[in-house]
């Protein structure tokens, strides 16, 4: 045994040594943006060009997910704020596939690192669960990668797993994911045409009175240690560089709450805006039972374009 | 909880140390704790299942214990019949109920009546058709009188729930694998080597060759409608090679992991792609499931004991049951149909002494198109698609379909060399058998070789992501 173990400890050393070279050598944020292409219509590229290459400031960033991605048109909002204030306030919507604080964290740092937001929307939804976001571990700086809270998420662990993976990817194959020339568009808004189907919709709707109603078995879940820790960190972020913060709650179809579980919380740091839930029960807003079509999208632009306005003071 | 995910690796550290360093003082405690270890194991996917597994020890445990009371062969005839309705129920209503519904009602339909059989979408439990077999295997040959029933079911347990091999096999038989759970294990370095080279040499079949493969295997029989000519034949070759490398990956590492524990299973695969007769497959492949069959319902059934016709007939009947196995589906059926038939082809010119005189190379490569052809319809979701593939393979294929193989997600251009040294090595172990191949190999040369896989592994592995086991489904 004494032998076996001893030789397993000699051959995996040299293999242990590679993965601490791994992390301390320098992670390629392009390549880390780019090696996620493939998911979430390559959008990794663009979110990477916007906050690290694009020339253009951004005054006002949106964070979120595939929600945020479909609602926002931040290019309207653009325009209507540059024409209310008459000055050039720069606006883009740099929101990401899939729920995970750890995510928008990654992103938040970046954005403050390079550019200077005065003002950052963050989505909400429901509730925020545990969720692990599918590429953190991809995007993650090495810092990043052994400040998780291990104890509050098993996916932790397999985090560093894929960490070393990405890594070890970017050395033997760096050129084949990161792409040359494309062109930086100042604006991150995606948006679909289709129109939802009813007996989906109604589906949803029956499962957020489930979710979220009088006895809704999600009523007790307010936001979980590990959402907390990357909240947090957000938050002090936000504080540290004089961010004003507003929170934008976009929910599935058929909401019945008409604000997040956690919406006590939200207050504490920032104005929480709730669009109109009942004026959204409208099956021609709805791409699918979670994300807003073209005009749904505009629908709540237009009125998160109204909030905007009346919090002025920041903005000016 | 799959073998190739970091979780895996954290708890084969920790049981391995646990077993070989807390637990050794006595055979009983080393047993208990793989009984722990393994429930963890598989309550990892999803505890409610835990239940059946143990409903599934109890039963047997208990059957055979009263079948060894009594010399009343028609109680021990009852007591038999209770394990394999409990064992088989669970299986036929896990696995087969929603399929037996659908076809049902859709066979009533045909006939102009509609009828309101509701299916119950029920989750199937990963393994329930590998450990509800292995458990039969130890009540029937307590029934036949070939093993004594064991007193310690703790013993039992641990046979049954034996985490390396639960989910996908090898099926070990009572016979064989319990009687390892008496003895004392002491650690064999020898022993535990070579599990860790079966080990790495399963993650390099499964991770490197099978994972790589499925994209395009994927690309082509997820949209059967758009696919033609060639693309469809080097899919259909495609999946053939990365179900093998799937499964018998997935073997080599239950049975390297296994030997950490100084267990020996069962070898699964032979190189079945190297076999020249049909018979001469069936020898090589899915090995302990093939022989589990031929043992508990082709000899039951008369096996070769009765007259030429009935032989067959036996056959017919083992290889269609055996395709139900693998899954709810009338593919299926008709997979194991097909390899029925050939192998009763085969048997019918044995019979008559009709020799077809090919060159071994001949013989084996008509052999791999049969194989491959037949592996359409396991790999279809359904009949029609599995026939909608065979007859675009006669007609031509359009530029896109060709660039289809290569783009990115298809990873088939990365997987040639791969794919390439694979082959290479198969042969090389296969020639020198696998023990010797690096047994006598200087420590440096044989390093050099785990290292290079490793690497290789890294280098070309789908590692982010990757697809599950093909076997878990059944």
């Amino acid at each position: 045994m004494k032998k076996f173990l001893s030789k397993i400890l000699l051959f995996l050393t040299p293999l242990l040594i590679a993965v601490v070279v791994i992390f301390i050598l320098p992670y390629n944020r392009k390549f880390a943006y780019c090696y996620i292409k493939g998911s979430c219509y390559n959008r990794g590229e663009w979110v990477y060009n916007r906050i690290f290459e694009s020339e253009t400031p951004i005054d006002i960033a949106f964070i979120g997910t595939s929600h945020t991605m479909n609602t926002v048109n931040d290019e309207i909002v653009e325009d209507s704020l540059n024409l209310k204030f008459n000055k050039q306030i720069h606006i883009a919507n740099l929101s990401y596939c899939w729920e995970g604080l750890n995510t928008h964290y990654l992103i938040l740092k970046d954005l403050v690192e390079n550019k200077s937001p005065s003002t950052i929307v963050f989505e909400v939804r429901e509730h925020e669960h545990k969720t692990d976001h599918t590429v953190f571990s991809f995007l993650a700086g090495t810092d990043d990668v052994f400040e998780q809270p291990f104890l509050k998420n098993s996916d932790c662990f397999l985090n560093v797993y894929d960490a070393v993976i990405s890594r070890f990817v970017q050395f033997t194959s760096e050129d084949k994911y990161i792409p040359h020339g494309n062109t930086i568009k100042d604006h991150g808004y995606g948006y679909g045409l289709e129109i939802a189907d009813t007996n989906e919709l109604k589906e949803q709707s029956r499962l957020q009175e489930r979710k979220y109603g009088e006895d809704g078995f999600l009523l007790d879940y307010t936001m979980t240690p590990y959402s907390r820790f990357y909240f947090n960190k957000m938050m002090e972020i936000c504080k540290e560089k004089n961010i004003h913060v507003y929170f934008l709650y976009l929910p599935a179809y058929g909401d019945v709450m008409g604000k997040p579980l956690d919406y006590e919380l939200y207050k504490q740091y920032g104005e929480v805006l709730l669009p109109p839930q009942e004026k959204l029960r409208k099956q021609t807003f709805w791409l699918d039972r979670s994300h807003l079509n073209r005009d749904g999208g505009t629908f709540v632009t237009e009125w998160l374009i109204e909030q905007l306005l009346s919090s002025q003071e920041h903005l000016e | 909880m799959v073998f190739n995910s970091p979780v895996f690796a954290v708890f084969l550290i920790i049981v391995f140390t646990l077993y070989w360093f807390v637990f050794n003082k006595n055979v009983k405690l080393q047993n208990l704790f793989i009984v722990i270890a393994s429930y963890f194991f598989y309550g990892w996917w999803d505890w409610r299942f835990l239940s059946l597994l143990f409903i599934s020890s109890i039963v047997d445990f208990s059957t055979a214990w009263y079948m060894n009371q009594t010399a009343d062969q028609r109680k021990r005839k009852i007591l038999l019949a209770i394990s394999l309705i409990t064992n088989l129920g669970m299986l036929g209503v896990f696995k087969y109920y929603d399929f037996f519904i659908t076809s049902f009602t859709n066979a009533f339909a045909t006939f102009g009546i509609q009828l309101n059989a509701n299916t119950l979408n029920i989750i199937l439990p990963v393994g329930i058709s590998f450990y509800t077999f292995q458990t039969l295997s130890y009540t029937i040959e307590v029934f036949r009188k070939n093993l004594a029933p064991t007193k310690d079911f703790i013993a039992f347990s641990a046979f049954i729930s034996f985490f390396p091999q639960l989910v996908a096999g090898p099926i070990e038989r009572a016979t064989r694998l319990l009687p390892q759970f008496y003895k004392p294990r002491i650690f064999n370095f020898r022993m535990a080597s070579s599990g860790l080279q079966l080990m790495l040499w399963g993650f390099f079949k499964k991770i490197v060759i099978a994972d790589n493969l499925s994209g395009y295997v994927d690309t082509v029989y997820n949209d059967p409608q758009n696919f033609h000519g060639i693309p469809v034949v080097i899919s259909t070759i495609c999946f053939a090679i990365q179900i093998y490398c799937d499964f018998s990956g997935y073997s080599d590492i239950a049975i390297g992991c296994a030997r950490l524990f100084g267990f020996d299973l069962m070898k699964n695969f032979d190189a079945p792609y190297f076999s020249t007769s049909p018979k001469e497959f069936w020898r090589r492949w899915h090995i302990s499931l093939s022989t589990w069959f031929r043992d508990y319902v082709y000899v039951p059934l008369g096996g070769n004991r009765s007259t030429f016709g009935r032989v067959q007939f036996n056959l017919m009947l083992t290889f269609l049951v055996s395709g139900l196995w693998h899954g709810a589906n009338w593919t299926f059926l008709i997979w194991g149909g097909l390899h029925g038939a050939a192998v009763c082809l085969e048997n019918i010119f044995d019979h008559r002494k009709i020799k077809l005189h090919l060159n071994k190379y001949v013989a084996g490569s008509l052999l791999f198109l049969f194989v491959c052809f037949v592996w359409i319809f396991f790999r279809a979701s359904n009949i029609e698609e599995a026939w909608m593939l065979i007859g675009n393979i006669f007609h031509s294929s359009s530029m896109a379909e060709w660039q289809a193989m290569f783009n990115i997600k298809s990873k088939l251009q990365e997987t040639w060399p791969s794919l390439i040294l694979f082959i290479l090595l198969e042969i090389l172990i296969r020639k020198t058998k696998a023990r010797n191949f690096f047994s006598n190999r200087s420590t440096t040369i044989r390093w050099a070789c785990y290292y290079g896989i490793i690497i290789w592994i890294l280098i070309f592995g789908a590692l982010n992501n990757p697809p599950s086991f093909i076997y878990f489904q059944f």
